[in-house]
């Protein structure tokens, strides 16, 4: 199979797809397993995914697919008895008031915020690649914007 | 982002939080492409079974359709070649050459093709054929069959069933059990209907004296054979 290309686009794209993938699924650790399996099926589907408008897009929502996967699930829960209850447990790469303030936003305006603020792509590139309407991609992301400051500013005052 | 600019300050706080962010892991590596199984017979009678890959759900967001579209000459050609392979695999003192196709459709996210031919025949069954998980799509289920274990029906509709279930552990989620169904017609036969209760009818694929259908319910159902003016011909409520 052609592989050329693939590694340039890893090196280039990762800590955005990571930082991407912490935002929509809210968990730092459950994000880098779930980075490393988008990016193996990246490397298997190299040959079409390099033709993709957006491959980085194409790894993250893989990623945020592959977190609804059942058992990934029953993982997570397991590990987040020690990410939620022993802060500093594991090491954290982000201020635990930003990923508290993250956690509170409900899973689809995660989704949105991790594409539209972090991937950096437009409304429709993201209304593509969550299969969502872009009108809805506006309203999730002005509510989670809102509800982001809030938190923030919540965090700051205590 | 003009239209973000009142948000600015919470939009430079999430990314300046995830500035020193870095995935250090090394680049990946092919892996072999196991796929896990998914999928467990519920009825077999008189076949070999065998599951090859796996997959996402049958419907897999696509809905399902009481009548199937066509298989593109690509997806015939792609399926057809799998299907060949994994004759080869199958263990059993099975011909070597796929027989000739006889049926193929899609309904939903799912693929079926039946070859036939000489006395024997097998349905390759293709689920997440438009998969965007990763994975790329594969066959889920292949079954094999001698034309005489054929062991339902008449002598206008003799067919077998294979009920499948989702596989308790890696199954996937929120995806019915689900029924198919292939056989052969007499030459009389122009269209095989299915009363499958909540579902309605389903339209069988029907051509070269074979047909073919599955639908995402366990229920009793009955066949109805049609002639080509929409005359009844025979009714069967599988035993």
């Amino acid at each position: 199979m052609d592989e050329s290309g693939f590694e340039a686009f890893y090196r280039e794209s990762r800590d955005g797809c990571f930082r991407a993938v912490i935002v929509a699924v809210a968990d730092s650790v459950e994000a880098e397993d779930l980075l490393a399996e988008a990016y193996t099926r990246c490397l298997e589907s190299w040959p079409k995914v390099r033709s993709h408008p957006a491959p980085a897009a194409w790894v993250v929502t893989v990623a945020m697919n592959l977190h609804r996967d059942r058992w990934r699930k029953a993982r997570r829960s397991v590990r987040s008895l020690f990410t939620a209850d022993a802060p500093g447990f594991l090491p954290m790469p982000i201020e635990a008031d930003l990923l508290a303030a993250i956690r509170s936003l409900p899973e689809q305006q995660r989704r949105v915020v991790a594409c539209r603020i972090i991937l950096d792509l437009d409304t429709s590139q993201t209304a593509d690649a969550l299969g969502i309407a872009p009108g809805t991609v506006t309203t999730h992301l002005h509510r989670a914007l809102s509800a982001l400051r809030n938190e923030l500013s919540k965090e700051r005052v205590s | 982002m003009n239209d973000l600019i009142e948000f600015e300050d919470v939009i430079a706080e999430l990314r300046d939080g995830l500035h020193d962010v870095r995935f250090d892991r090394e680049p990946p590596t092919r892996r072999s492409n196991v796929r896990r199984m998914a999928w467990v017979p519920a009825v077999a009678a008189g076949l070999v079974v065998a599951f090859v890959a796996l997959s996402p759900g049958l419907g897999d967001g696509i809905a399902w359709a009481a009548v199937a579209r066509s298989t593109t000459p690509d997806e015939q050609a792609w399926i057809t070649e799998d299907c060949a392979e994994s004759l080869a695999t199958t263990p059993g003192n099975w011909p070597d050459v796929l027989p000739q196709l006889m049926t193929s459709e899609v309904r939903g996210n799912t693929a079926t093709l039946n070859f036939a031919g000489n006395g024997w025949f097998v349905t390759c069954v293709v689920a997440g054929l438009t998969a965007n998980d990763g994975y790329e799509p594969g066959l889920s289920v292949v079954t094999m069959g001698y034309d005489h274990e054929l062991s339902d029906g008449n002598d206008d509709l003799r067919f077998n069933v294979l009920g499948l279930a989702p596989d308790p552990i890696d199954g996937p989620e929120g995806i019915e059990a689900s029924t198919f169904i292939t056989g052969t017609v007499s030459d009389d036969v122009a269209a095989v209907l299915i009363e499958v209760p909540g579902l309605g009818e389903v339209e069988a694929t029907v051509a070269n004296g074979w047909f073919t259908a599955w639908w995402p319910s366990r229920q009793p159902f009955v066949l109805r054979a049609l002639a080509s003016g929409g005359t009844p011909i025979t009714e069967v409520t599988p035993s």
